[in-house]
């Protein structure tokens, strides 16, 4: 009785950690001149953040903390439907499955899963924003903004998925 | 894979997809243009970003201090205090002068328009894949803040609200290729639509299209809004013409305006909730 006391206090811990972090890199990603650019390039470090975490908490609980960082990137988006919400629910729910059905849970595949996530939003938003407004800068913007960003995020994907494997282990 | 699909996750995962697509059509069909989950976040978050937005200001006063006491010695440190003390008050000077000159600016324009309902905001918040300059206040529906609101930097036009939550609002600023304002050019009377096109939100100018090639705006002319329509005020700046440039046709020709705010370092605004003349969201349909 007391060890499924414990282990339930420990699941309650590591998410609500792991609530914070979601919460902290939302409010860095979104306040401005809190987080550098470079040439341009944006940090979009809630996806790295969802995609670490729906690694180690799988599909459900992946798809909750996907839902919440979306909610809080909407917040400040400048659309005004819950396309960050949708977007990274499905993110962390299909990252969380494939962990659990088909892949392996390591960096490399860590790097393999936010990479991709992390063109497609990019392409998406990109879609969206620039092309089927018909701008004629749309392949810049690509070429020199969101291509950029994504790999900008990349850097940051380590970082995370080392915090969430240690909060992980921490506290199962 | 049938089991993948018949499985409890993925029954709560298409329920969830589902209730966020329901928020979406929410959003087209309410008033404030802002999804359930969106309002929830903002009204629960909302402060915690506005925290968030504190730190920010602070942390940029931070280092000037941070730098200073850096290059003196200890052996000066009665002098170090003394002038820590004298770069806050420097610091906290530059922030008064800062906000006192958009408060006699905006006093002025009061003066002149005893109908102006202002709402005092500050942005909390900008979107990371957002070029256009777009960025969310701190006020909402419970400040009488409604969608076609006009947002102003003194007597400077920056832009117009495009959604509205409880406790939030989002801003599309004139730099948007989506967002228009009649207008007119004060020298020489000459209107037409302000508008901007992405190459030109790049280098954060506007447009003022449609002049007769024979146009007598020049550069360095006023350009105000017009107030037609009914989401604009009469009489408020949107920039000066740079220059005037003749289209690829030769018949006419359009002019380049540099809008008077810095989209980038601006804090604090003001929403006008409500003027003579403003038609409401519900109006325009």
């Amino acid at each position: 009785m007391l060890g499924i006391k414990k282990e339930n206090k420990n699941i309650y811990l590591r998410r609500l950690i792991l609530g914070v972090t979601v919460l902290v890199t939302a409010m860095i990603q979104n306040t401005a001149g809190l987080f550098p650019d470079i040439f341009g390039a944006r940090a979009l470090l809630l996806i790295p953040a969802v995609i670490s975490i729906a690694m180690f908490e799988r599909e459900i609980s992946g798809m909750f903390f996907g839902l919440f960082a979306g909610a809080l990137w909407d917040m400040c988006s400048y659309t005004s439907w819950s396309y960050n919400a949708i977007l990274l629910t499905i993110f962390a729910f299909t990252c969380g499955a494939l962990i659990k059905n088909i892949m392996r849970n390591n960096l490399v595949c860590a790097l393999l899963l936010c990479g991709t996530s992390t063109l497609i939003y990019c392409l998406l938003s990109w879609l969206i924003a620039y092309v089927f407004n018909g701008y004629s800068t749309a392949l810049k913007v690509l070429f020199e903004h969101y291509i950029p960003s994504a790999v900008f995020t990349m850097i940051f994907l380590p970082i995370y998925y080392f915090f969430v494997r240690y909060i992980s282990k921490k506290f199962r | 894979m049938r089991r993948f699909f018949k499985s409890t996750s993925f029954k709560i995962f298409v329920l969830v997809i589902a209730a966020l697509f329901m928020g979406t059509v929410v959003a087209a069909i309410s008033r404030g243009n802002s999804s359930p989950l969106t309002s929830a976040a903002g009204t629960i978050f909302g402060p915690v970003q506005r925290l968030s937005s504190f730190v920010s200001k602070s942390l940029s006063s931070f280092s000037i201090n941070f730098k200073s006491s850096a290059v003196l010695s200890e052996e000066v440190s009665s002098l170090k205090d003394e002038i820590e003390k004298y770069q806050q008050d420097l610091v906290g000077y530059e922030q008064a002068k800062q906000q006192l000159a958009l408060y006699e600016e905006f006093l002025e324009l009061k003066k002149g328009h005893e109908d102006y309902e202002f709402v005092s905001s500050s942005i909390i918040g900008r979107d990371a894949t957002d070029l256009f300059c777009s960025f969310t206040l701190n006020k909402g529906s419970s400040n009488d803040v409604s969608v076609n609101d006009p947002v102003l930097y003194g007597k400077y036009l920056v832009g117009v609200v495009s959604s509205v939550s409880a406790t939030q609002c989002k801003v599309s600023s004139v730099l948007n290729p989506q967002v228009s304002a009649s207008a007119y050019e004060v020298r020489s009377r000459e209107s037409g639509f302000v508008e901007t096109t992405a190459e030109l939100s790049e280098q954060g100018l506007l447009r003022l299209p449609g002049l007769l090639r024979t146009t007598a705006i020049s550069p360095g002319g006023i350009v105000c809004t017009s107030g037609t329509g009914g989401i604009y005020p009469r009489d408020l700046i949107i920039g000066t013409v740079r220059e005037v440039i003749s289209g690829s046709q030769g018949i006419s020709s359009y002019a380049v305006i540099e809008p008077g705010v810095d989209f980038k370092q601006l804090q604090d605004v003001f929403i006008l909730v409500d003027f003579i003349g403003q038609s409401s969201a519900e109006d325009d349909g």
